[in-house]
């Protein structure tokens, strides 16, 4: 009984863990895409202000 | 009307529910509707887990094998993405494989490693998955990774036929087809399809991470070129 209960355990653990790490790299995935979503803004935003003053120059 | 993208998504909570629901009915089936075994006891009961296991190590072989072929006439890395995911999916089986079968030896044979054939076989099927997977995470070129990967997978499903037909060719310990209950059998059937479900929606959604960590990569390396 001890025998089969811990194998099941031990198996049960595994697959557990592998979604756990899973889970773990879709949490770091999405903190990079919101610092790349960031990154990306920020540069839209100096163009978008360089853009404007270039034609009020104009 | 209502926005398309503030509706929950009626899949992503089914599909879980139901897979939920298929292993609870598997465990349930292994641990309490399925008879006790008269010389084995309840240690008998590992074969529920061990044998589907097994097959999803040879069926994420097989997977990859495909995925594989796939790449290497398509040249299109989503069949790498699977590539990947298929493999540590099997990977982890084959390795589970390989504890419970050590368990289940340890219990009937009194030893807990012999070298059967279907044993060492099933042993060179997990020396090929850690290879393949160690060959492909030190490949930083995407498409170098999957064309290597490729080549190495198909080259390992020469074991497949060798772990199937490893008791029937040569004489082991390994038993071939035993006999077994109308109950039993039912049960095993249950565990080998809610395991199978269960692991081919987590190649699945692995299969999407491997391709947005991917975007992400490339996002972050044009990122750096530009600013």
């Amino acid at each position: 009984m001890v025998t089969f209960a811990a194998t099941y355990a031990l198996v049960w653990l595994a697959l557990a863990g592998y979604v756990g790490w899973m889970s773990s790299r879709q949490r770091r995935l999405i903190e990079q895409f919101a610092r790349l979503q960031k990154q990306f803004s920020e540069v839209e935003v100096s163009e978008s202000e360089e853009h404007l003053s270039l034609r009020k120059a104009a | 009307m209502q926005d398309k993208t503030s509706r929950v998504p009626v899949m992503s909570f089914s599909v879980p529910l139901l897979i939920g629901g298929l292993l609870a009915a598997a465990v349930w089936m292994a641990c309490l509707y399925a008879p006790t075994e008269a010389t084995m006891g309840h240690t008998q009961r590992i074969v529920y887990l061990h044998v589907p296991l097994a097959w999803l190590g040879l069926l994420g072989m097989l997977v990859m094998a495909v995925c594989g072929a796939g790449y290497l006439i398509r040249r299109n890395l989503v069949w790498d993405h699977w590539c990947q995911a298929a493999g540590e999916a099997g990977w982890l089986c084959s390795t589970l494989t390989l504890a419970t079968g050590s368990i289940w030896a340890h219990e009937a044979w009194g030893t807990w490693w012999e070298w059967d054939p279907r044993l060492t076989t099933a042993f060179i099927l997990w020396v090929i998955y850690s290879g393949i997977l160690l060959v492909r995470s030190s490949q930083d070129d995407p498409h170098r990774r999957a064309r290597v990967g490729a080549v190495l997978v198909i080259l390992g499903t020469l074991d497949i036929p060798l772990v199937v037909m490893a008791t029937r060719w040569f004489r082991g310990l390994h038993p071939v087809s035993p006999e077994m209950a109308p109950a039993m059998r039912l049960t095993l059937l249950i565990c080998v399809v809610a395991l199978t479900v269960f692991v081919a929606w987590l190649v699945h959604q692995r299969r999407l991470q491997v391709g947005l960590e991917q975007l992400a990569r490339r996002l972050t390396r044009q990122g750096d070129a530009d600013f």
